[in-house]
């Protein structure tokens, strides 16, 4: 009996606080909520060490490190920057060694350097060399002070010393000069095609040998007399250029280098070089010489994107023009207007030669006289060399008849259609062979500089003035220095092109891509989005409807986004872009009969008339307020509507008589392939759930209160949204949008099926008409992320850029998120006063 | 109340309201109705499109009849009948060695009569005799193939091939054509894409870009090779396209039944003298043993795609499978009986296409497939009793339901696995052969046996013999090679040994057989989802449990923003950190990464109990940065983890983990069952401690002052994490000595691309979205409630125990389920990161490829309308629906519980 007491009293002591320290601490349970901080601080560490690896790789990515030569045991050297070393065990990881695993793993160390120079690596190949501590020679790695670093626009980096820099200075070639070459070159070829005279008579075939032997003298005679034209040039070009001068070069004809002290009186120099020697000269003239070079880089790059360009879209014009005569007259003559350009092509081409020819023999006749060998055999030549051309000219004329009469059969649109093309053609062909010759004589000057450098291996090559894009001796620059070219390096990243297989240079059309779309997403999405949020909170009436709406929209928002990337292209490109391309049929849609077609159009007359009329009685905020609406009539007018809808679609859809804006495009699509505004579209229905739930809750958010004092004062339902309900909503609304614009900004798995490309030729926003070009592909910071880390050809080079893309994507959405959250804590604040 | 009323003003006021005011309403309201309508409804069109691209997989064949016409030959009279790709025309070998070129009569245009119906079928373009003497017996050909081989019956055979040859005709030329012949101009022919006339040799058609395409037949023929003194009965070859013949020189296969019942093998090579240059034939022939217990002459020979194998069928059912691999000892591999449950004879026995499968129809309508397996490939009892010489054995892997009569005749079709059956009653029907797809069934008006039935070779015609008549049908077969099951179950699949799940969207060649079962790529969704909820849901429900409850109101204002913002980062990032450097660092120290599981918690723990130890003046002062001391301890963690990894790997796996994990012979197995049974019995500890050891410790140290009691339950900890250890290895220990070896389970080969690092970021990906819905559902628990408790005397963990987490465990719950969603969608990390091999295991070391991955990287490049793309569209909905659903679920629940939540 006294055990029970006894627990009983210790019973009540057991709860008496004081006597019970140890329990508090278990029920405290510290060590469940360190673990559960721990989840956080691990949560936290994850992030920021994601950030602060994003953030350190990106910044440095771009600031440029010293160069070091360095001299392996095996005496080859090598010359680059430090970019990596670390501490790793020789040990080899076969198991085949694990029996004698018990030895200690041998550790080492070793050291990454970024060497470059791409063409000249036989062996190995790649970016990065590792060298470990054992292939180290004696020989610690050195800064040379002229180990410069070379930004090229081809090939990668170069890494060397410059050596020298030459500046060649052509001999202009006068045209004395150039006669007498083609004389000579005409008699020499084509002296086998003449034929000896067929009389057998001694007297005539005398002649013709001494003719012959004649014209071989000829022959000579020019080349003397060009031989010496030739000299004079070069001693009046060489006493017109060497004035004051000394390290002059001069190059022969056989591309032999000849100093010009040595130039014989009768040598023939082409051109003359201007010789520096010694790194600080030629860093010096690279320096004096490379922005105009650049500039001239630049300015043909305009001339191939804008003239050129534009030549072409005319011709693609004419093509397009061409193409669309044939879809209305049912004919196919794109095939023959072609052959006839080219047939034209080939007799302009012959009678060029045919007149070339005539003015040679011309030219022969005033050098050497009338009496000449050359003047008496030359007109007998031109008329061999015309008389095969001829054959050839009037295959092609009757050629060119025959497609005539063809031609002829085909309505008159056509026939001028043709005309038309072949001229746009020819016109277009000599507007291009000017520009290239523009662009060949910008060439010229610009290859009349030459930077010659040596690898750390003692490899010469020469590097032209217009492929660097920036050189700078790494080892001299000091703080300035190199913040200079950390800056300038930013600048090209965020203003140029890509190059390199977007590995090097700028991703100015990625940003702009990633902004244009974005901007275009949130003009579609935003709109759309107020309406369905203004709907569902302001007009419809809450049910269980509107609920399952409202689940569905919220669920939407969890709905992968690859789902809506397949929509985008099963739908919106390869039904919709192929409607707007060639009709119903592009798009594999079935035609309605014509006859089914106009039946059903009257028909949708009649319900959209009926619809109209029975919407516009239940309508009206009068009967909205004394509830003199009738649910019948509303429900009768919404099944009109509904039948009217799909009555609309499908006319529509099913149309016979649509054959699209873009007919004489195909089998080329325009808008049915990924494109700008097809991106938009599916980023906008991805993004559209986001918009709708914030509005929604902004919405939510404006007190009732507001509204009531609103109605009290007689406003409509209208007046009291637009001037009370949106106004307040309006943070809201905003905060939806910048998320929609940050996840779309991010997203990238749906537009990889809808558009994006890896290097996209145009801007899909520039400033030729119209300016927005919906149809064009784009490229995107995400994307290109994707694109430069798994599909580039040289991965390792293109990791800092990856870096550095990346940090530029997550500033970007990181921004746009700050602000939302900014936007609605002042949102939250603003309504917490005026809440009762 | 409309009128005028005097106000107290004095001024007169209408009270009608304004027309603007008015309309605006009606215009603002309509508007935003039928915005707001119209968004919700494109935003409905996504899953409606999804759905509308899938149910054409679903809907069976259309046949419609164009024509029936008399056949231009009478029966028995032809040997083989071909038709060309764009079905314009034909050739047909008659028994005296006549080739015919045909031109397919269109059917007459409906409304216009005067064209004259021509009763026949065929237009006969050319006709050449192509043997001169001798009339043929046997021919062999293969589908999708152009050469043949004729059997003649002075018994020599001839190696032939007939091909369509294509050309683009000049419009010029072809107008001159047409002026010649006709002498006038005709509009009348190739007027409209798709009209067909006759052109020289062959037929030109023009297509609907207005060129004029002109085939011909091009033929060859070899000269006779005498294999035997009588006539040649039966013939089979291997096509030249599936022959790889050595060094060059063509070869042919052929294997031949005389008409004395001899078989045999012949191999005729073609040898080109390096010196002359002249080809020669060589000709060797082999004899095929006999059956033993002979039950008739063979009625079907063949040879399959490799050349192995020569079979021959007689009509009982009794195949011979002869393995001549050896030409030198041939012998027979195995008799298989063709009808095993019935006596009914074989009627017809071909090679679909490809050569690998056997179609088998015998008179009772009854069709089948069969291949050979290996048999060491099976391990279950069902083939146990199978032999064969050469270890392999013919299969009946497909059956199909009874036909009305019995088979007649057989096409297959040259570009999948679906073949027609003819019978006897004049009706056909088409089946797939792997999917066992019944696609759809003909009759012929006027019944009939059914003598000829041909696929055409674009699938999209038939062509049926029947009693004299020739129908002609305009086929569209609809998917055939999908269906539900195959989709989803284990199909059994050419040359497998067993039904399997597989996905293989993509082949060198056509009679390669395209896979696709989604089974894989949805395993390989849920691996993902698992592994990174595994990594990501404890994390983030801990870190909410933390901000919320534990953590003073400045933390909170700081932490969660900034994992909020987490939540938009663009998955790519993560993928590429994933893939490019995490992937690598992972791959260097998987021992550390696999023991910081189990060594970050612990040191975590360790650090608490040791935090317990000190003064309580002290905690209660420092409890506000709880979590500054906690960064020092998670650091020490990982460092410790990092440092143990080589200990680890020299310990249990072998010093080298990689190589442990692909060699289950050498090593034991402990190491990998330590992964599973650590946490397994720390549970068991845990149980033990909180019911057992409790009840007995709370009664012997409940008067120890708070300092020896906070030793003594960090004794207590070391002890009890001493014996999970202890008790996991033991376990371990004694389930590796039975045999049983995790590796090539749920760890396996190493992958650099792997669930570990997909889990991992993923995971990591899914941490922000988790963790702010679960802090808010956690939040919005009524603060009198935690009040009360506390004022009860509860502590703060008591309370957040017992109190907060029951009343938000259904936001709790909605936040994982959305988290789920979130992560069974996403691309582009396992895009970067998972390898994207589409295979089914659940090995943590390898790669997986998911739906939204599978989309993301086979969508661009499918064929529009293919079945290919068709079932990519399916993997999407199947994504939608699957997301949708457990979006659903977590809002009903949400909003059920929130109503509840509400009422406290």
């Amino acid at each position: 009996m006294s055990q029970p007491q006894e627990n009983a009293n210790s019973h009540v002591k057991k709860y008496q606080r004081k006597s019970r320290p140890g329990l508090t601490i278990l029920s405290q349970g510290e060590p469940m909520i360190w673990l559960s901080g721990g989840a956080l601080a691990l949560a936290l560490l994850m992030i920021f060490g994601l950030l602060g690896l994003i953030v350190y790789q990106g910044m440095a990515s771009f600031w440029p490190g010293r160069l070091y030569l360095v001299t392996l045991k095996d005496g080859s050297v090598l010359m680059g920057e430090l970019t990596d070393q670390e501490d790793f065990t020789l040990n080899s990881s076969s198991p085949a060694k694990a029996e004698d695993a018990t030895a200690p793993a041998q550790s080492s160390h070793r050291w990454q350097y970024r060497t470059d120079n791409f063409e000249f690596k036989a062996a190995q190949s790649g970016t990065y060399q590792w060298v470990t501590q054992e292939e180290l020679s004696d020989t610690p790695p050195t800064m040379p002070e002229w180990a410069m670093l070379f930004e090229r626009t081809k090939l990668g980096r170069f890494i060397g010393t410059p050596q020298k820099f030459v500046t060649a200075t052509q001999r202009p070639i006068s045209s004395d000069e150039d006669d007498l070459q083609d004389i000579h070159t005409f008699f020499a070829n084509h002296q086998s095609l003449l034929s000896a005279p067929e009389d057998q008579d001694d007297a005539v075939q005398t002649e013709w040998a001494t003719t012959l032997e004649t014209l071989s003298q000829e022959l000579d005679t020019i080349q003397e007399k060009l031989d010496a034209l030739q000299a004079e040039n070069t001693s009046s070009f060489v006493t017109q250029v060497r004035s004051g001068q000394q390290d002059l070069v001069g190059v022969t004809e056989e591309g032999a280098v000849v100093p010009l002290a040595d130039v014989a009186a009768g040598d023939n120099i082409v051109a003359i070089h201007e010789v520096l020697e010694g790194p600080q000269a030629t860093y010096d003239a690279y320096r004096e010489h490379h922005a105009a070079a650049r500039e001239s880089v630049h300015a043909i790059d305009r001339i191939a994107e804008h003239e050129v360009g534009g030549s072409s879209r005319r011709q693609e014009q004419a093509r397009l023009q061409l193409r669309s005569q044939e879809l209305a007259y049912d004919v196919f003559v794109e095939g023959l207007a072609n052959e006839i350009y080219n047939l034209k092509i080939q007799r302009n081409a012959i009678q060029q030669d045919q007149q070339k020819d005539a003015r040679i023999v011309e030219r022969a006749t005033r050098v050497l006289g009338k009496d000449s060998a050359m003047a008496q055999v030359g007109p007998d030549l031109v008329a061999t060399l015309n008389a095969q051309r001829t054959t050839e000219e009037t295959r092609i004329e009757d050629r060119l008849a025959e497609i005539e009469q063809l031609l002829t059969q085909a309505p008159e649109p056509v026939q001028q259609a043709v005309v038309q093309f072949v001229d746009i053609r020819f016109e277009v062909d000599n507007e291009i062979a000017a520009l290239q010759e523009r662009i060949g004589e910008i060439e010229q000057r610009n290859n009349r500089f030459g930077l010659f450098a040596t690898t750390a291996d003692g490899i010469e090559a020469e590097l032209k003035l217009g492929d660097i894009v920036r050189a700078f001796p790494a080892n001299q620059l000091d703080w300035m220095g190199r913040l200079g070219v950390y800056g300038s390096r930013w600048g090209e990243f965020l203003l140029a092109n890509p190059r390199e297989a977007n590995s090097e240079g700028g991703v100015f059309p990625a940003i702009w891509g990633t902004v244009a779309m974005t901007m275009i997403m949130s003009l579609i999405v935003v709109p759309f989005g107020v309406l369905a949020a203004l709907y569902l909170r302001e007009y419809a009436k809450s049910g269980p409807i509107v609920s399952i709406i409202r689940i569905s929209i919220n669920n939407l928002a969890g709905v992968p986004s690859i789902v809506f990337g397949v929509f985008g292209y099963g739908f919106l490109i390869l039904v919709v872009g192929a409607y707007i391309d060639g009709g119903p049929s592009n798009a594999n849609l079935p035609e309605m009969p014509q006859l089914w077609w106009w039946l059903t159009a009257a028909g949708l007359a009649i319900v959209a008339f009926s619809a109209f009329v029975t919407t516009s009685y239940s309508l009206g905020s009068r009967k909205v307020l004394t509830r003199m609406r009738t649910p019948t009539l509303g429900i009768v007018s919404l099944v009109l509507w509904i039948l009217a809808t799909v009555a609309f679609v499908s006319l529509i859809a099913f149309t016979p008589n649509f054959h699209g804006f873009y007919q004489a495009n195909l089998p080329n699509p325009t808008f049915g392939k990924g494109g700008l505004m097809w991106a938009s579209l599916t980023l906008a229905l991805l993004t559209l759930p986001v918009v709708i739930v914030a509005t929604e809750e902004a919405l939510a958010a404006v007190p009732n209160s507001l509204r009531e004092g609103s109605y009290g004062c007689g406003a409509s339902k209208w007046q009291t949204i637009r001037r009370i309900v949106l106004p307040h909503a309006l943070p809201g609304i905003m905060t939806g949008m910048i998320l929609a614009m940050a996840r779309g900004a991010g997203e990238v798995a749906p537009l990889m099926l809808v558009g994006v490309l890896k290097l996209a030729p145009e801007l899909p926003v520039d400033l030729s008409a119209p300016f927005v070009h919906l149809d064009r592909s784009f490229m995107h910071l995400g994307f290109h992320i994707f694109d430069l880390g798994f599909q580039s050809p040289n991965s390792e080079a293109a990791k800092p850029m990856v870096f550095t893309t990346t940090l530029l994507l997550i500033t970007v959405v990181a921004t746009l998120n700050l602000f939302a959250i900014w936007l609605r804590a002042r949102l939250r604040k603003r309504f917490q006063s005026g809440e009762f | 109340m409309s009128g005028t009323q005097p106000r107290f003003t004095g001024r007169k006021r209408r009270l009608k309201t304004h027309w603007s005011v008015r309309w605006s309403d009606i215009l603002s309201e309509g508007v935003i109705t039928v915005g707001g309508i119209g968004t919700i409804v494109a935003v409905c069109l996504v899953a409606l499109v999804l759905v509308m691209e899938v149910i054409p997989l679903f809907r069976g064949a259309s046949i419609q009849p164009l024509n029936i016409r008399e056949a231009p030959w009478s029966s028995g009279e032809i040997v083989h009948l071909e038709l060309n790709e764009y079905q314009t025309m034909g050739w047909l070998l008659t028994k005296d060695g006549t080739l015919q070129v045909l031109r397919l009569i269109p059917p007459a245009p409906k409304d216009d009569e005067t064209e004259s119906m021509s009763p026949l079928a065929f237009e006969v373009v050319q006709e050449t005799k192509l043997v001169d003497d001798g009339e043929i017996t046997a021919i062999s050909t293969s589908t999708g193939q152009t050469d043949f081989v004729l059997g003649m019956n002075d018994g020599t055979v001839r190696v032939g091939n007939v091909e369509f040859e294509t050309t683009f005709v000049d419009p010029v030329e072809i107008k001159n054509w047409f002026v010649d012949q006709t002498s006038s101009v005709s509009g009348k022919q190739l007027a409209h894409p798709g009209d067909t006339a006759i052109y020289k040799e062959g037929v030109v058609q023009m297509t609907p870009q207005g060129q004029y395409r002109a085939q011909v037949v091009d033929w060859e023929i070899g000269d006779p090779i005498q294999v035997s003194d009588s006539a040649i009965v039966l013939l089979d070859h291997l096509p030249q396209a599936s022959a790889r013949s050595s060094l060059g020189g063509k070869s042919t296969t052929f294997a031949a039944l005389t008409g004395d019942d001899q078989l045999k093998l012949g191999v005729v090579r073609e040898k080109k003298s390096l010196l002359s240059g002249k080809t020669k034939l060589d000709t060797k022939f082999y004899d095929l043993p006999p059956a033993e217990k002979s039950s008739g002459a063979p009625q079907f020979l063949l040879i399959d795609d490799l050349g192995n194998n020569v079979l021959a069928v007689n009509p009982s059912g009794q195949l011979l499978r002869y393995d001549i691999r050896d030409t030198d000892a041939i012998r027979i591999a195995e008799t298989v009986d063709l009808v095993p449950d019935s006596d009914a004879t074989i009627t017809a026995c071909d090679w679909i296409l490809g050569r690998e499968t056997l179609f088998v129809g015998d008179s009772e309508g009854n069709c089948s497939g069969w291949f050979q397996i290996r048999l060491a490939d099976r391990s279950d009892d069902k083939f146990a009793n199978r032999s064969s010489s050469d270890g392999f054995a013919l299969v009946r892997a497909h059956q199909f339901p009874q036909g009305p009569g019995a088979v007649s005749a057989f096409g297959a079709s040259s570009r999948s696995r679906m073949f027609m059956v003819g019978y006897a009653t004049g009706q056909c029907s088409l089946f797939h052969m792997t999917t066992e797809k019944h696609v759809a069934d003909l009759a012929m008006p006027e019944g009939g046996l059914v003598e000829l039935a041909r696929i055409a070779p674009r699938d999209d015609g038939l062509l049926v013999e029947a009693d004299g008549k020739i129908a002609h049908f305009a086929m569209s077969p609809g998917f055939p090679d999908i269906t539900l099951a195959s989709l989803f179950l284990p199909v059994w699949y050419e040359g497998y040994a067993e039904p399997l799940n597989m996905w293989q969207s993509s082949s060198s060649k056509t009679e390669d057989e395209l896979k696709f079962s989604l089974y894989p790529l949805i395993s390989g969704t849920f691996k993902a989802t698992f592994y990174s909820m595994l990594f990501g849901a404890p994390l983030a429900l801990l870190a909410a449990v933390y901000t919320s409850e534990f953590s003073t109101r400045r933390t909170r204002m700081l932490v969660k923003p900034t994992v909020e913002m987490m939540a938009s980062l663009p998955s790519v990032v993560l993928g590429f950190l994933a893939a490019l450097v995490l992937a690598p660092v992972v791959e260097d120290v998987v021992p550390a990464c696999l023991a910081a599981m189990f060594v970050i918690p612990f040191t975590i723990l360790l650090g608490a109990f040791l935090w317990q130890v000190m003064p309580q003046a002290f905690t209660l002062r420092l409890q506000p940065y709880r979590l500054w001391f906690l960064m020092p301890v998670l650091a020490l963690g990982i460092y410790l983890a990092y440092e143990m990894g080589p200990a680890i790997e020299q310990w249990l796996f072998l010093g080298n983990i990689k190589y442990w994990l692909v060699h289950p012979e050498e090593g034991t197995g402990v190491g990998g069952w330590l992964l599973i049974l650590i946490p397994f019995c720390s549970l068991v500890s845990f149980v033990l401690d909180a019911n057992f050891i409790n009840a007995f410790w709370r009664g012997s140290v409940a008067k120890a002052p708070r300092f020896t009691f906070a030793l003594l339950s960090l004794g207590k900890f070391l002890l009890l994490s001493t014996l999970t250890f202890a008790m996991a290895y033991t376990l371990g220990t004694l389930l590796d000595m039975s045999g049983w070896d995790p590796r090539g389970t749920y760890i396996g080969e190493f992958d650099q691309r792997n669930s570990l690092i997909v889990g991992f970021v993923m995971g990591f990906a899914v941490i922000p979205i988790i963790y702010t819905l679960a802090d808010d559902a956690l939040s919005t628990v009524p603060s009198h409630l935690r009040s009360a408790s506390l004022g009860c005397g509860a502590t703060h963990w008591q309370t957040t125990v017992r109190v907060v987490i029951p009343t938000a465990m259904s936001g709790l719950f909605s936040a994982l389920m959305i988290g789920l969603g979130r992560v069974a969608g996403e691309t582009m990390i396992v895009l970067m990161a998972g390898g994207n091999t589409p295979i089914e295991d659940w090995n943590i070391f390898n790669g997986f490829r998911t739906l939204s991955t599978n989309i993301a990287i086979e969508l661009p490049e499918a064929v529009q309308g293919s079945s290919h793309y068709r079932v990519l569209f399916l993997s999407a909905l199947v994504l939608f629906l699957l997301t949708f659903l457990i979006n659903t679920v977590a809002e009903v629940v949400r909003l059920y519980f929130r109503r509840r939540a509400y009422q406290l």
